[in-house]
């Protein structure tokens, strides 16, 4: 009964995330600006979640190199484009 | 060596060009030479036969750390030069002090407005010694505009409009048919069939001539 | 007869084979490129020149940068990967053997499909390698050939990723006992360089290929639009572009050390500063890509920074020149023609690196941007220090992979020729900085003719070097002089234990590296003067699959239907999918066996598996590649003024019930996983049936939401503007990710129908990574495509 726990705990989050994200929506009390760095900081929770448990670095850590890295890319990737549109 | 001057962006490229120039023949002659030198230094003698291999790292690493230390020190220097260079590049006049033309780059010509809103294609022209400012865009594709005698070029692009400006002097080595200087313009990105005839004419008259031309109706 | 022959080399699923075939198939798509350089350059010797008009030189620029940076150079680094890190490193093959001969077919059919568009209507592709936007719309490039390159390009992206994962779990998994990282030679190091690189590099291509073949088919405005446009392009391409041009160098400099170590008969001077340069190297080279748009209009501040990312890029390579350098001082040169090419590689390197740094001035670049000084530049390291180093390979590794000697004075007459005749074309281009790059034609006045006719000459020069080069090959192929297993007294395994005998004394010191290796081999008689011997029948059987090239055939021909038309792409996908049904079903029966690697230095993976390291390491590329399709939808949002808000075009609670469906079906996942590691494996099944079942219900809910969208009043289609184009592209590529998951799931349902095995528990786990990477990517998805 044990190993469940965690996949179920993992799930318990990011569905409670999705629903809270889409009422953040829907009731807009926040102005966009603020907003929309709320929705995707949560998103990022949740992937985190997912990272850490569905692709098992919690249980086999070597992996976080691969996880870091890959990241640490794609943030470059966006960054980069992001920041050629300011003028 | 004055890296900012305020007339001819040419000499002043010239100068950031002829820095980076001295720092690459240093280092290419230091380390081509001992590519070339060395194998012959070291030439095997014959009795060296058998392989060696060390099992601790070779190397006095002062050697590799000096010349890091070396690199970050020119790099520095010409970083901190092309910064110089490019302020001045972008430091343009405005409209009230310079002549702001729109120049629209076309599959395979280029359109230039004045501020009069005067029409012509493929062909510039401008009074001498007096700063003209270029509000640089594309109608189609990716095109790059350039006067590369004056060392001043942009890429046009649908939707942007980058700005380049310049002055040219009223004396040079390129007298054309028109009797006045003039400068070649061309384009310098891939755009097609007719990318290399893409190309333009500018022109630097003196300013009696050039106020005829900007207030008549021809091209 | 040949029929034994035909099967070997179609089927062939064995490193040194495929390593050939990468080798013979590089060199062939060269000659293809070659040729088109030469006409290139014919037409450039005089102005005005009528050799080739303007529709024909643009189709040949294009075709040449494409054919030489993808073809020839980046897999000839790969021949030798493939042919020389197993046993530089102790192991008997690479880590996927079919996956291996699958990289090789993809990326040769791959390349077919990209030149066949020379023989289509309207030529091949002629919008430069780099194929900026919009000039590679459909409306400005109409011509299928442009279709047909981009879709050659997808399939070497697909060639790459298969290799990469391959090599990559190679390296970090089969090395032999006591060969710890520190060990291994260099070679392969600076091939484990190249594969990081292209594992993060590629995915960023291959979403600009997919956009911009979305764009040209399905009428998407990813490009198209002024809000993004050409610059989104350029910002994909160059992420990917800039990491390229070291893909493409990183092999030959690996070669180069292994070449000076010997040939100098010392170890590389400082080699734990190489290694760390190589490490720089991969990383900084990502920062930099902004050099090429420079002149693009992109905020000041930027450029300075790409200004001095890519000066701090020159000081790791100026670290290796020092190492180079000084692992000659006090040395023992002997200059045989493969120390000839690497220190011909190092020398053009130099000149190629210092130009380089001219380039990367924001402010020099305004001269320089488009002209042939940058022509010049980047032929110096590619064609130079790469070319050259590669050659240098060649000759090096040649009596290895033929059990012949190449000729000593044919080699030295092609390195003087080389040398004189490259210089001849390319130097020349550095006086030429008023000429922009791919003009078909210029006039007598520009003055330009002298020193391209100068080039010319060289080309010719160096063309004639290649057929010396070709002639020494042959001669020694066919008739050269028998060489013994270790000609040039090197110290890597690949020269000290191919024998099928004892370790090594030397080398790499560690007596622990010593079982024999390709124990497989040590029946083959002729394996002590050749390793390229015959292979006999039981290995022949062994080590061959059908499949590889079955299902290179099928998606090339599927992609190659983009340009030709609907009927070619469903035959295509039929035989792509006769290709995965046929790999599945020997996957069934267990017909494809190779022995397995016995448990070597695998740090610091040394507790998982090595199917599991290659799905992480997919996984990794594929985060890239979801990561700059999702950078490119915000791209263009930040520069469209007008975006819809938030629920006015979507319907949010279907689309939130929706992901958690998806959520949901990655909690029955995570529970058969876990079931599965704690030994629970009664209702495995179950809960994989139920990941089935959510997920195709989750399928059908987007597919119902699609069509009420597509056929809403108004219709909101991918051509309707930017937030139907990134929509339906992004959902539709995570929703073919949902389905190939759920079509794997099915093949996990059969495969398991008759109990467990080991192999099999482990699989589920595999495919769990896969599928919570799936619902990772959905949960980015849904909040920025519905919620913002």
């Amino acid at each position: 009964m044990g190993y469940k726990l965690t996949p179920l705990g993992v799930w318990g989050y990011v569905v409670a995330v999705t629903i809270v994200q889409m009422l953040l929506v829907r009731y807009q009390s926040l102005s966009s600006s603020v907003l929309n760095p709320v929705i995707i900081v949560l998103a990022f929770s949740e992937a985190a979640l997912i990272v850490m448990f569905g692709l098992q670095i919690w249980y086999e850590k070597p992996f976080i190199i691969l996880a870091v890295a890959s990241a640490f890319f794609t943030a470059l990737a966006i960054t980069l484009a992001l920041g050629s549109i300011a003028h | 060596m004055a890296f900012a001057s305020v007339a001819e962006p040419a000499a002043t490229y010239q100068s950031l060009f002829n820095l980076y120039l001295i720092f690459a023949i240093i280092a290419g002659t230091i380390t081509i030479g001992s590519l070339i030198l060395f194998p012959i230094l070291y030439r095997r003698k014959g009795t060296d036969e058998e392989p060696r291999t060390e099992k601790k790292q070779r190397g006095n690493l002062k050697v590799i750390g000096l010349v890091i230390v070396l690199m970050i020190a020119t790099l520095s220097t010409t970083a901190y030069a092309s910064f110089t260079v490019k302020d001045f590049y972008l430091r343009h006049p405005d409209c009230k002090t310079a002549i702001c033309v729109e120049v629209e780059g076309f599959q395979w010509a280029w359109n230039f407005t004045y501020p009069n809103g005067k029409n012509v294609v493929g062909l510039l022209r401008v009074p001498q010694d007096t700063p003209v400012v270029l509000n640089v865009t594309s109608r189609d594709v990716f095109h790059s505009f350039a006067i590369q005698g004056l060392r001043i070029k942009t890429d046009a692009i649908l939707g942007r409009h980058n700005v380049i400006w310049f002055s040219a002097p009223g004396s040079c080595s390129s007298f054309g048919k028109s009797g006045f200087c003039e400068y070649r313009i061309q384009c310098f990105e891939l755009c097609g069939l007719g990318h290399a005839f893409m190309t333009g004419r500018l022109i630097v008259m003196d300013p009696t001539s050039f106020s005829n031309y900007y207030n008549s109706s021809g091209p | 007869m040949v029929k034994t022959w035909l099967k070997r080399w179609l089927y062939t699923t064995d490193h040194k084979d495929v390593g050939i075939l990468y080798f013979v198939t590089s060199f062939y798509f060269a000659f293809l490129a070659a040729l088109l350089a030469l006409f290139m350059r014919t037409q450039l010797a005089i102005p005005n020149n009528k050799f080739l008009a303007a529709a024909e030189y643009n189709q040949a620029v294009t075709m040449h940068g494409l054919l030489m940076v993808f073809w020839f150079l980046s897999p000839l680094g790969i021949a030798f990967a493939n042919y020389f890190i197993p046993p530089q490193i102790g192991a008997k093959d690479l880590a996927f053997p079919r996956l291996n001969a699958l990289s090789y077919w993809l990326y040769a059919f791959g390349g077919l499909v990209a030149f066949i568009g020379f023989f289509s209507p309207g030529g091949a592709a002629n919008a430069g390698w780099t194929n900026y936007s919009p000039l590679t719309s459909i409306q400005f490039s109409p011509n299928a050939g442009e279709t047909l390159a981009a879709a050659g390009l997808i399939i070497v992206s697909a060639s790459v990723t298969v290799g990469t994962i391959n090599i990559l779990t190679t390296i970090l998994f089969h090395r032999a006992p006591g060969m710890t990282f520190m060990k291994m030679p260099m070679f392969t190091w600076f091939i484990f360089f190249t594969m990081l690189q292209m594992l993060w590099a590629f995915p960023s291509l291959l979403a600009g290929l997919i956009m911009l073949e979305s764009d040209r088919i399905l009428g998407t405005l990813f490009f198209t639009s002024v809000a993004g446009g050409s610059i989104l392009w350029d910002n994909v391409f160059w992420f990917f572009g800039h990491p390229e041009v070291y893909v493409v160098l990183l092999p030959a400099i690996g070669a180069v050390m292994e070449i000076f170590q010997v040939f100098t008969n010392r170890t590389l001077y400082a080699k734990k500063i190489a290694v760390a340069a190589g490490f720089a190297i991969v990383t900084i080279s990502f920062m930099i890509y902004g050099h090429h748009m420079f002149l693009t209009g992109i905020n000041v501040t930027e450029q300075e920074v790409f200004t001095i990312n890519t000066e701090a890029v020159s000081v790791p390579f100026g670290a290796l020149m020092v190492i180079f350098i000084a692992t000659m001082y006090r040395s023992a040169v002997k200059l045989a023609t493969p120390m000839l090419f690497a220190l011909g590689s190092l020398a053009i390197f130099v000149v190629g690196g210092l130009t380089g740094v001219f380039n990367s001035s924001l402010a020099l670049d305004i001269a320089q941007r488009g002209t042939f000084f940058v022509v010049g530049h980047f032929h110096y390291v590619m064609v130079g220090a790469s070319l050259f180093g590669l050659f240098g390979a060649t000759y090096y590794w040649w009596p290895k992979m033929t059990g012949k000697m190449l000729s000593e004075s044919l080699g030295k007459l092609h390195f003087i020729v080389s040398i004189i005749g490259f210089n001849l074309i390319f130097f020349p281009m550095f006086f030429l900085m008023d000429m922009p790059r791919r003009i078909v034609t210029y006039t007598a006045d520009t003055g330009w003719g002298p020193l391209n006719l100068i080039a010319s000459i060289g080309s010719y020069i160096f063309i004639f070097g290649h057929l010396i080069f070709l002639s020494n090959l042959v001669r020694s192929y066919s008739r050269g002089p028998p060489a013994g297993p270790n000609p040039w007294h090197g110290t890597t395994l690949e020269w000290t234990s191919w024998k099928g005998g004892g370790p090594s004394p030397m080398g790499v010191g560690a007596s622990s590296i010593g079982r024999p290796i390709l124990s497989s081999l040590s029946a083959d008689p002729h394996n002590v003067k050749s390793s390229h011997g015959s292979i006999g029948p039981e290995i022949a059987h062994q080590h061959w699959s059908s499949r590889p090239i079955q299902l290179s055939l099928g998606l090339s021909i599927a992609l190659a239907g983009l340009g030709f038309g609907f009927p070619i792409f469903v035959l295509g996908l039929v035989l792509l999918t006769w290709a995965l049904v046929g790999w599945a079903s020997d996957d069934l029966h267990d017909k494809f066996m190779v022995p397995d690697e016995p448990p070597g230095d695998r740090w610091p993976f040394q507790t998982t598996t090595k199917l599991k390291l290659g799905m992480w390491a997919f996984i990794s590329s594929e985060f890239t590649f979801f990561g700059v399709l999702l950078g490119s939808y915000a791209f263009v949002r930040y520069n469209f003024s007008y975006w819809p808000p938030p629920g006015s075009i979507h319907n949010i609670p279907v689309a939130g019930v929706n992901t958690i469906i998806l959520l949901t079906s990655g909690l029955t996942m995570l529970l058969a996983v876990q079931s599965i590691k704690t030994g629970a494996i009664k209702h495995v099944r179950t809960l994989l049936g139920s990941t089935l079942a959510l997920g195709v219900v989750f399928m059908i809910i987007k597919g119902s939401e699609w069509y009420d969208l597509l056929t809403g009043s108004p219709p909101f289609t991918p051509q309707t503007g930017l937030p139907g184009s990134t929509f339906f592209v992004i959902t539709g590529i995570h929703g073919a990710h949902v389905i190939a998951g759920l079509v794997a799931l099915v093949y996990l349902l059969v495969r398991t129908r008759n109990g467990w095995t080991p192999g099999k528990r482990a699989t589920v786990e595999h495919f769990g990574l896969y599928w919570a990477f799936v619902d990772m990517v959905w949960v980015f998805v849904f909040p920025l495509l519905y919620l913002v």
